[in-house]
């Protein structure tokens, strides 16, 4: 895949974070664990539009580290 | 994803300042290498491997005559490119007589080295920092030894965040910490991008007594990580309200280009070279005084809390789990970039 570039803006005033994916999809997530599993999945769970796939907002992802 | 300890090879990494490498045999240890450099009669940077072939004593510890290296052990005799030209009592070289010898490119007041095949070495992939030696500009630097792994000074660097708690007085304030971040990761170009525009903030002594600014101020970060090295922060501060112009001049600003290169020494240690540039009070003696001394504590608080972390992570093992917020969204995707170098060297460009 070629000029691939993702985004993730935190929107000010919330704790959202909206994910932007290269093709135009976008995602709201609450947390960065949770965006970046959306954008490197792309296609899936991207529809065919932007603003897809907003789902509940979760609490912070607890993740495995060593 | 994990705080790692895998050191990504087939990749270019700064092993010293040019102003360390000399007519002395220098000794570094890059990515787990031991390396001796020098510079030749003719001004260039070589790199060789720190051991003789015969019985391994170090060459940093041996002689040297001309451009040549005198093993101090037995006095096996090696040139600039590694081969041996010389062993003592007998005319016959055995053909494996040989050090390796690394691609170095000299660049910006650095000396990268390239760890990996030669053969895959692509000199014009060194990642640029011009303003570390260029006109308009005046730097300070140093280096610190890090007990900690690449990965935690990465984490440290990729979220800003913690200037406010431990580099209060410094460089933080509470505005840093509050403000919200946006992230790019830039796959083509192998780039992570970390942004966070202050519109009204607290001037940290850092800036207001470098720059004699005494007011609120507009303070811009703008990161950019090239893995696995190079760490570029490019700061912004001006009296609040103070924007570019439209056509991106930006004479009212103060200009810091805060520059960081990350050198895994062994997977558990870390070279921590840091420059501050600065487009303003240009050879001014105090104002550099000030801004080293000062960058140089705030590298020594991150030296002392990563070095803590270490201990911990080597104590407590794999049995601990860790909890990422917003603020980890920039550390997260440079972990990513740095796992896949580390998957598959140097090709920085693969996308998933």
């Amino acid at each position: 895949m070629s000029g691939a570039v993702y985004q993730v803006h935190w929107t000010p005033g919330s704790d959202h974070l909206v994910g932007v994916c290269h093709c135009g999809a976008q995602h709201v997530a609450d947390d960065p664990i949770d965006v970046w599993a959306w954008l490197l999945a792309h296609p899936a769970g991207h529809g065919d539009a932007a603003g897809d796939d907003e789902r509940a907002p979760r609490e912070p992802a607890l993740t495995a580290a060593g | 994803m994990q705080i790692s300890t895998a050191i990504a090879r087939e990749q270019w990494y700064v092993a010293a300042y040019s102003s360390e490498v000399g007519e002395g045999l220098f000794a570094r240890t890059v990515c787990g290498e031991p390396l001796v450099l020098y510079r030749t009669a003719d001004g260039r940077a070589v790199a060789l491997a720190d051991r003789c072939v015969h019985r391994r004593f170090p060459l940093s510890q041996s002689n040297r005559v001309g451009d040549d290296i005198v093993c101090g052990y037995h006095g096996f005799t090696y040139d600039c490119s590694g081969a041996c030209v010389a062993v003592p009592g007998q005319t016959r070289i055995p053909r494996t007589a040989r050090v390796r010898a690394y691609p170095v490119v000299e660049q910006d007041t650095f000396v990268w080295v390239w760890i990996g095949d030669p053969e895959r070495a692509r000199m014009e992939d060194v990642p640029r920092a011009p303003w570390l030696a260029q006109d308009g500009w005046t730097t300070v630097c140093g280096m610190e030894p890090l007990a900690a792994r690449h990965s935690l000074l990465l984490d440290n660097l990729m979220d800003l965040s913690h200037e406010t708690y431990l580099h209060g007085g410094y460089i933080g304030t509470p505005e840093v910490a509050s403000t919200p971040i946006n992230t790019e990761a830039d796959e083509d170009a192998g780039i992570v991008r970390v942004s966070r525009h202050m519109d009204d903030a607290a001037c940290p002594p850092f800036y207001s007594e470098s720059t004699g600014l005494s007011g609120r101020i507009t303070r811009w970060q703008d990161i950019e990580f090239r893995p696995p090295c190079l760490y570029q922060l490019h700061s912004r501060v001006a009296p609040v309200g103070v924007l570019p112009e439209p056509d991106g001049t930006d004479l009212h600003a103060f200009h810091v280009e805060v520059v960081y290169a990350l050198t895994p020494e062994t997977e558990n240690s870390t070279h921590d070279f840091w420059a501050v540039a600065r487009d303003f009070a240009l050879g001014d003696e105090r104002v550099s005084s000030f801004l080293a001394e000062n960058n140089r504590t705030v590298v020594l608080q991150d030296v002392a809390c990563l070095n803590t972390l270490e201990q911990i992570l080597q104590t407590d093992g794999a049995a601990y789990q860790e909890l990422s917020i917003n603020i980890d969204t920039g550390g997260l995707a440079a972990r990513r970039m740095m796992a896949r170098l580390v998957d598959a060297p140097a090709q920085a460009t693969v996308v998933t």
